[in-house]
């Protein structure tokens, strides 16, 4: 047996021994890996109070990707920030050893924890929290593709759960361009294939953006097309959160 | 004070009305751009009829009822705090109450020496006044700094309302400077509060 | 309680939690006087228990356990290692317990929870002391090529007795393993069989079919808490904070003791003391074998 770290042998992980074609599989007339329409989002299952040690919680799962979000606080800022009026935004995202195919570090991911504090900072009312700070932990379990726009709509949930002030919802939407296709909800294979991507971060019911990004080659009728399918891909999110809400508190109420 | 029925449960973000029609309440907040009023917290909407000798005769809109984060200190607010450390000019100490409700995670507060007592606040000596392990009742009076929220003990109500004496006795105030300790008899000196009875 | 003091008069003036906050020793021992604990619990019972096999799609054993709140992730990746010189013919098994900042108020990101380490270690002594595998049944060629099967606990809630739960995890996940058929290619690379190559025999077969550990005597715990003349078992997070003594047995499921950990405490333990302990872990060793027994034949009927 071997302890912890360090001292181990180098491994890998055995390889299929077929590779499988996946070029092919990508050309003109190809069907997305899981069978769904290129517009048609993975069945989105959301769970608020996951983490009972947190002030609010929530676990996501869209297909194989999975994600726990826990809130902390208001609490004490930390001691080396300086004073501040309103109230501040800490996150981070981690992801486990297994969440990826082949075995990884299960580091921090210093991107997305960027990016995950960017697409919610304009939807709390910091200055509801005068000095403290909110923190906001995210742990991807399995990471099958989407990761950091189900991270964002799963962390906003959890805010809720929390009982922090928000302007509104944050849900998070990407649409992959592959072979030509637009296909929404991305999973892992279809994203190592993109030839661009477009992520959109919104506050469904103000019609607001938080966040945008894209990569790649896209034509402006492509990029058009993209933001409307994230957009409404965005709406129906929001509302398969607001009713896991309200589900939430009734059952509390109960 | 007329209710709906069934008060509506919302989420953040859901339209609540117009500030025409409605003055925002608890867990709302406004749009200036568009003048609607919005929900900010998971609760039940609820619609406040105004005081009848009110100017704004709007209904006042609220969500209420769901859980909400835990308290957090305010300029104003009485917290119950547990004295860690008492030196010349200071005593620091940990709030566990804010109001009648625990906290979650204790928030660093200080007593500074103008801050003890209402009178002769120059003469005062902290040793004299706390020790360590003290609970006492404070106000907050300010955010105060980076470390720590600024307390006062200078009403008669504020003060020691528990300590224990060095033999680990649960001591009895005796007047508002000292307490006793009912095993042995020995007195201490602390800034004590008036107990509300 | 006898004659009325400050405390008492600050306890009617603030809610029950704020006291149990400011005083929480006093706030417990009213409690254990009466036999019963602030969640309703007698003193000697474990919370609610559950065991979910195969919680991890993409790992090659995986199981969630739960104690109360307390949530335990296991997952195992079986990757492919030359074995050492000394011991040619066995497999390896790396064990990691990670508490992310997600499970408790505790940990920050970046600074690495001090418990970690310490049950990590624990897990690490108590499965290779108990001889639960046979590291034999990790050897793929004799020193070519072996098993190191990766088996990493997340914490994801962390409520008290954080080994027991870790534990648990670990042994229902390495009960789920399956250990993947493999071949060797013309690289002398071991590779992944899948159902197509079968038939073909242009590859040595090292691991025919997908197949289980055979795992002997599951060691399984229970986590005690002394404090004055009490023991409460299975305690939850602020029980922890407050009365700072504890016990750890380990014991098999044939019930011969495995290990037992007692890491100091101002509390020190009569024999008698750890002999209740042993008693509370032997009951309790029963009601979580039979949790996980019963997991493992649901997962046999839907394989069928």
């Amino acid at each position: 047996m071997a302890g912890k770290g360090g001292a181990n042998p180098a491994t890998y992980s055995p390889s299929p021994t077929i590779q499988k074609k996946k070029a092919p599989l990508f050309k003109e007339d190809w069907v997305r890996p899981d069978g769904r329409g290129f517009h048609q989002c993975r069945p989105a299952f959301f769970r608020t109070g996951a983490v009972n040690a947190a002030s609010g919680s929530a676990y996501a799962e869209f297909g194989n990707t999975k994600v726990i979000v826990s809130v902390f606080g208001p609490r004490e800022s930390k001691k080396a920030m300086m004073y501040s009026d309103t109230g501040r935004l800490n996150c981070n995202v981690s992801f486990t050893t297994f969440a990826t195919p082949v075995r990884g570090q299960g580091s921090d991911h210093k991107e997305y924890t960027a990016m995950l504090h960017k697409a919610l900072e304009g939807a709390i009312i910091l200055e509801s929290f005068p000095k403290t700070t909110v923190d906001v932990f995210a742990l991807v379990l399995e990471s099958s593709g989407s990761d950091l726009p189900v991270v964002i709509s799963c962390a906003s949930l959890a805010l809720a759960d929390a009982g922090i002030m928000m302007y509104d919802l944050v849900a998070s939407v990407s649409v992959s361009c592959v072979s030509k296709n637009l296909v929404i909800d991305p999973i892992f294979e279809e994203e190592n294939y993109q030839d661009g991507s477009l992520m959109i971060t919104c506050m469904p019911s103000r019609y607001e953006i938080t966040q945008l990004t894209v990569t790649g080659e896209w034509s402006t009728p492509k990029i058009n097309e993209g933001m409307q399918l994230c957009l409404d891909a965005c709406a129906k999110l929001a509302k398969i959160m607001r009713s896991c809400l309200k589900e939430a508190a009734s059952d509390s109420k109960e | 004070m007329e209710e709906e029925k069934e008060p509506a449960m919302v989420t953040p973000g859901e339209v609540l009305g117009t500030v025409s029609e409605f003055k925002p309440g608890k867990g709302t907040y406004v749009a200036p751009h568009n003048d609607t009023v919005f929900a900010s917290l998971t609760g039940y909407r609820r619609n406040i009829s105004p005081a009848i000798d009110s100017s704004d005769q709007r209904p006042i809109v609220e969500v209420t009822g769901h859980k909400a984060h835990g308290p957090v200190p305010q300029p104003g607010s009485i917290v119950i705090a547990r004295v860690t450390k008492v030196m010349a000019r200071s005593a620091s100490a940990h709030i566990v109450c804010v109001g009648t409700k625990s906290v979650r995670e204790i928030f660093n507060g200080i007593i500074r020496q103008q801050d003890v007592r209402a009178t002769e606040i120059d003469k005062v000596d902290m040793h004299l006044s706390f020790r360590p392990g003290d609970i006492v009742r404070a106000l907050v009076v300010s955010l105060g700094d980076a470390r720590a929220y600024f307390l006062s003990t200078a009403k008669n109500e504020l003060g020691v309302v528990s300590a224990e004496s060095t033999a680990g006795a649960t001591m009895v105030p005796v007047s508002w400077t000292e307490m006793q300790c009912p095993l042995t008899g020995q007195i201490e000196q602390r800034k004590v509060a008036k107990m509300a009875s | 309680m006898g004659l009325p003091n400050a405390s008492d008069d600050l306890s009617s003036e603030m809610e029950v939690d704020a006291f149990r906050r400011l005083f929480p020793l006093r706030f417990f021992e009213r409690h254990l006087a009466e036999s019963i604990r602030p969640d309703g619990r007698p003193l000697g019972k474990a919370r609610d228990t559950s065991v979910f096999l195969g919680a991890v799609a993409s790992a090659n054993g995986s199981a969630l356990a739960k104690i109360g709140s307390t949530t335990m992730l296991t997952a195992i990746k079986m990757e492919v290692m030359t074995p050492s010189l000394e011991s040619p013919d066995e497999g390896c098994i790396a064990i990691d317990f990670h508490m992310p900042p997600i499970c408790s108020p505790i940990v920050r990101p970046g600074r690495p929870a001090e418990a970690a380490p310490v049950i990590s270690k624990q897990l690490f002594d108590t499965i290779s002391s108990s001889g639960l595998v046979n590291l034999k049944e990790l050897s793929l060629v004799n020193g070519k090529a072996a098993w190191m099967a990766y088996l990493d606990v997340y914490c994801l809630d962390a409520d008290g007795a954080l080994f027991d739960a870790a534990l648990l995890s670990a042994v229902s996940a390495l009960s789920h393993l399956q250990i993947p058929a493999v071949a060797i290619n013309d690289d002398g690379k071991i590779v992944l069989m899948s159902e197509e190559d079968g038939q073909k025999q242009a590859q040595e077969q090292v691991n025919k079919e997908k197949r289980k550990l055979t795992l002997k005597s599951i060691p399984f715990s229970l986590t005690c808490i002394l404090h004055k003349n009490y023991i409460l078992a299975d305690p939850t997070a602020e029980e922890e904070s407050i009365m700072e003594t504890l016990v750890t047995i380990v014991l098999d499921s044939s019930g011969q003791l495995i290990s037992l950990y007692k890491p100091g405490g101002s509390v020190l333990a009569h024999t008698s003391a750890l002999q209740d302990c042993v008693a509370l872990t032997r009951q309790r060793v029963k009601e979580l074998k039979s949790i996980l027994d019963e997991q493992n034949s649901v997962m046999e009927i839907e394989q069928d």
